[in-house]
């Protein structure tokens, strides 16, 4: 999935800029790059017709722009819009921007409306120590970020190919740093394909986890950084089905001692995923729900709540049961995605909840939170993945429950899926759906309007 | 002619006040907008029970009973957005309203302009006087001046024109006849050239600072001989310097701006206030005969050692400076205590409860604004203030807020800019001494030493 930009922010963006309108304020918009592209064409949207805007340049050609605005204008503008203030701190030392902290007051006379700094957050940071004075006198501040596919972070390689991995691996070798810096740095590497590897059980990426955890570990121990041996450990265990238990109880021994650590949680999960796989499922399912969730939960930190609740699922999900994960899913990850503004990861959660009711057969449930939940999430979101997702599961639960009317309803989701999966470049998938549709004879679009007519549509 | 950004902030809004609407009420939440004393009089909370009492008055009075015989001195400081411009506006109406018969001439300097530079000394305050007077156009003081300007000042420096550098020459050979003209010159070649240049025309002007203040109180005695009382100028915004160097505050306030004890007028001008409590705050009681007069933040939670609650005289007082601009019973979902838990949250400064209702209010398009927005906008504002705060502060933060005061091992640079920063709140609420505190909002955040 492509990084999300909340509408909800962009609408706060917009009602800021909007009401700061004919009277001078100062607004912070702090901003990262993935989102960047979305706040300049809010920013745009909102500011049409106010009257004379002035977007500067970006880089140090915007900071000498922005210097030479407050020297010379006469008549105030109805808005200024800096699109790169990080410049401000380092330009010529940083000296525009004392200018402007210092003028702060008669800013009114520059600009009779909203003067926009658009910051990254680590320049918003240096504008905290730099010009505290004019960050206190902000109007308004919005915090515009890109959501990442939490999902995506935890269960795909991020788009890393196995020979870009080995290129890093040798690169951290070379770089010949102390032992432990070495070792944090081979751990963030294995970090980034151990969840896709735990979960499934194999991966390409495997001969190299194994050896990136090995030099982990062999440093670690030189250097006397238990936490960083246990670390390394844990990704040892990864694809190691014989020796990986016993693996990870020497790990959470070396790390086990009071208070909250997320090593600790991390491995107590890995060993419960791994008993599991072994055939205990109950115990595994137990370990998760006893000891590494109520532990998660004291970190109070989402990030970590989400993955280590991903990972229960999964564990849940790879042993069939999945009327238990959904309800998992449900009762705890959506909750917290959606508490911390998480709208991909509670997407998500929500779609495959559907589809474990529906693959238990629980079709009333699914095509609720199908219809009621995912759907129209998925359009705020403007996923067509999700969509799709969502249309197939409605197609396969109506076709499967095959209760009256559901026979329309079923061919009404296959089209609208067909037409989402073409978009989305699938055309196998698409194909499947044609299929279904040239089956039942309804590929001419005549009756299209009379098959909404019949069906509960979304 | 009035403009929009001249307009006082209840002008700059239909239907008056509290505001009804979303847009109005955004606008009167502008917290960078002081108060005028009689436009704005509807909007102001005489907020002097919940922070020590009206320091102010005290000044006007001792300002009143002074009279003319008698100069004066007095520094202001506060933290920024504390009102100090609002109230300072204030005790200009309220010296405007004494009796005839002793009512002073007030002259109100913004300093803004001069402290852009960030490398500010006496010589720069003496030519911004000599100019505000001129512009003030008053009749009385003009001849005098201009008469100065002619035979000594400009004369003296046209002829040091001879042997000295280029831009000074150009600058000196050139300089008009016409007092107000010269000055507007010489305040532009201050600010504006160069800083050694600068620093080279202000040690040309340095050389004529008896004559600057002789000028200055010729000009003063002129006023006074048509008006009954004292004239007081106020020097608003020279705390600003605080952007530049410690050192070079330090050297401004406790050496440079002596020479302005010669002035025949009473003086208020605003200090940094981290100058106040360093240990040049002592220096500066002793340098200038009196303690600064601070506006301190308004008391929202009690001391430490008082349990830390809220202290709900001053959680009332500062949910009614928000009710005068919004009208919170129509507007917001919860009504009154949605003001009263900004108030709270907002550690006592009127700029940061405003903010939250600002961003409270443009969360949403419609009211009522909704519990959740409120929460949103605390949140976002503790955010905000968590940024502002360095790994290395938080054991210092921790030790503020369980003693109330600034631990020894404090540094004075790290205190300046904890208080600058908003991090550390100012109070004096009938103790003999201020006390401080961590913003509550920084209690809150997770970062926060916990055991606090």
């Amino acid at each position: 999935m492509e990084p999300v930009v909340l509408d909800d922010v962009l609408g706060r963006l917009r009602r800021v800029v909007r009401r700061a309108a004919g009277s001078y304020g100062l607004v912070r918009v702090v901003t990262d790059d993935a989102a960047r592209g979305a706040v300049f064409d809010t920013l745009r949207a909102s500011l049409a017709g106010v009257g004379e805007t002035r977007f500067l340049p970006t880089g140090p050609e915007g900071a000498a722009a922005l210097e030479a605005t407050l020297r010379e204008q006469r008549a105030p503008l109805a808005a200024l819009v800096v699109p790169d203030a990080d410049a401000l701190m380092t330009f010529d030392e940083g000296r525009v921007l004392a200018a402007l902290n210092l003028a702060r007051d008669r800013l009114g006379t520059v600009v009779a409306g909203p003067l926009v700094l658009v910051l990254s957050p680590a320049g918003d940071g240096a504008l905290a120590r730099m010009a505290p004075d004019l960050r206190e006198a902000t109007l308004g501040v919005v915090r515009v970020e890109a959501e990442p596919d939490t999902e995506a972070a935890v269960w795909l390689e991020e788009g890393i190919s196995v020979a870009e991995a080995e290129a890093e691996y040798a690169r951290i070798l070379a770089a010949d740093l102390p032992d432990a810096e070495t070792v944090d740095a081979l751990l963030g590497l294995g970090e980034r394909f151990r969840a896709v590897v735990l979960t499934n059980g194999t991966s390409p990426f495997l001969p190299l986890l194994q050896r990136v955890a090995r030099e982990a570990e062999a440093r670690a121990r030189r250097c006397v950084y238990v936490r960083g041996q246990a670390n390394a450990m844990v990704l040892r265990a990864c694809g190691d089905a014989v020796g990986a238990e016993a693996l990870l109880r020497e790990a959470i021994a070396l790390l086990d001692g009071p208070g909250v650590h997320v090593d600790l949680i991390r491995a107590r999960a890995a060993l419960a995923f791994r008993v599991a796989d072994a055939g205990a499922l109950d115990e595994g399912v137990r370990l998760f729900r006893e000891e590494v969730l109520p532990a998660v939960e004291q970190t109070r930190s989402p990030p970590e709540q989400l993955a280590v609740g991903a990972l229960f699922y999964r564990l849940l999900f790879n042993h069939r049961r999945y009327r238990e994960a959904a309800e998992f899913a449900l009762r705890e990850i959506v909750p917290l995605a959606r508490a911390h503004h998480r709208p991909v990861s509670e997407l998500h959660y929500l779609s495959i909840a559907a589809s474990n009711y529906v693959f238990a057969g629980d079709y009333a449930r699914g095509i609720a939170l199908l219809l009621d939940e995912v759907l129209p999430l998925a359009r705020r979101l403007h996923s067509d993945d999700a969509l799709a997702h969502g249309y197939l599961a409605l197609q396969r639960a109506y076709a499967n429950r095959a209760g009256p009317g559901d026979g329309a309803k079923a061919l009404l989701y296959a089209d609208l899926a067909r037409q989402v999966l073409l978009k989305l470049g699938d055309d196998k998938a698409a194909a499947r759906m044609d299929a279904i549709l040239r089956a039942h004879d309804r590929l001419a679009r005549p009756n299209r309007a009379a098959r909404r007519r019949s069906a509960r549509l979304p | 002619m009035a403009t929009a950004e001249t307009l006082p902030l209840t002008k700059r809004v239909l239907g008056g006040v509290p505001a009804r609407e979303l847009e109005s009420a955004v606008k009167l939440c502008n917290p960078a907008v002081p108060l005028d004393p009689a436009e704005d009089a509807p909007l102001r909370v005489d907020l002097d029970a919940v922070r020590g009492g009206d320091r102010l008055s005290r000044m006007v009075r001792a300002i009143h009973r002074l009279g003319a015989a008698t100069s004066s001195l007095h520094f202001v400081s506060g933290h920024i957005g504390a009102g100090k411009t609002t109230e300072l506006r204030r005790l200009r109406a309220a010296l405007l309203a004494l009796p005839a018969a002793t009512r002073p001439t007030v002259l109100m300097l913004d300093a803004t302009p001069l402290v852009e530079t960030s490398d500010i000394d006496l010589e720069d305050i003496l030519v911004a006087l000599w100019r505000e007077m001129l512009d003030t156009d008053l009749r009385t003081a003009l001849p005098v001046l201009q008469e100065l300007w002619k035979k000594e000042l400009r004369s003296f420096l046209v002829s040091q024109a001879t042997g000295a550098p280029e831009f000074m020459k150009a600058l000196l050979n050139k300089l008009p006849e016409a007092a107000k003209d010269g000055l507007s010159r010489l305040a532009d070649a201050l600010k504006f050239q160069p800083l050694e240049q600068r620093r080279a025309l202000r040690q040309l002007i340095g050389s004529l600072s008896d004559v600057l203040i002789r000028g200055l109180n010729r000009a003063l005695e002129a006023i006074r001989q048509q008006a009954a009382g004292p004239v007081v100028l106020i020097l608003d915004n020279l705390e600003k310097v605080s952007a530049a160097r410690r050192e070079v505050v330090e050297h401004l306030y406790m050496e440079r701006l002596r020479a302005l004890l010669d002035l025949h007028a009473h003086l208020i001008i605003t200090a940094p206030l981290f100058l106040v409590y360093s240990s040049a705050g002592a220096t500066l009681t002793a340098n200038y005969g009196r303690d600064p007069t601070v506006l301190p933040m308004v008391r929202v939670s009690k001391r430490y050692a008082e349990g830390a609650a809220p202290d709900p005289e001053g959680v009332a007082a500062m949910a009614e400076v928000l009710t005068r601009r919004v009208h919170f019973e129509s507007l917001f979902a919860e009504k009154g205590e949605a003001a009263r838990r900004i108030a709270a949250a907002s550690g006592g400064s009127i700029r940061h409860a405003l903010t939250m209702v600002e961003a409270a209010i443009n969360e949403q398009d419609e009211a009522p604004i909704t519990a959740a927005s409120v929460d949103r906008a605390i949140r976002l504002l503790q955010e905000d203030r968590e940024r502002a705060v360095p790994e290395a502060w938080l054991p210092h933060l921790g030790a503020v807020h369980r003693t109330n005061r600034f631990p020894a091992d404090c540094p004075a640079e790290t205190q300046r800019e904890m208080l600058r920063g908003l991090v550390v709140l100012e109070y004096q609420n009938g103790d003999p001494s201020p006390y401080f505190d961590v913003h509550p909002l920084v209690v809150r955040s997770r970062r926060f030493p916990q055991g606090t």
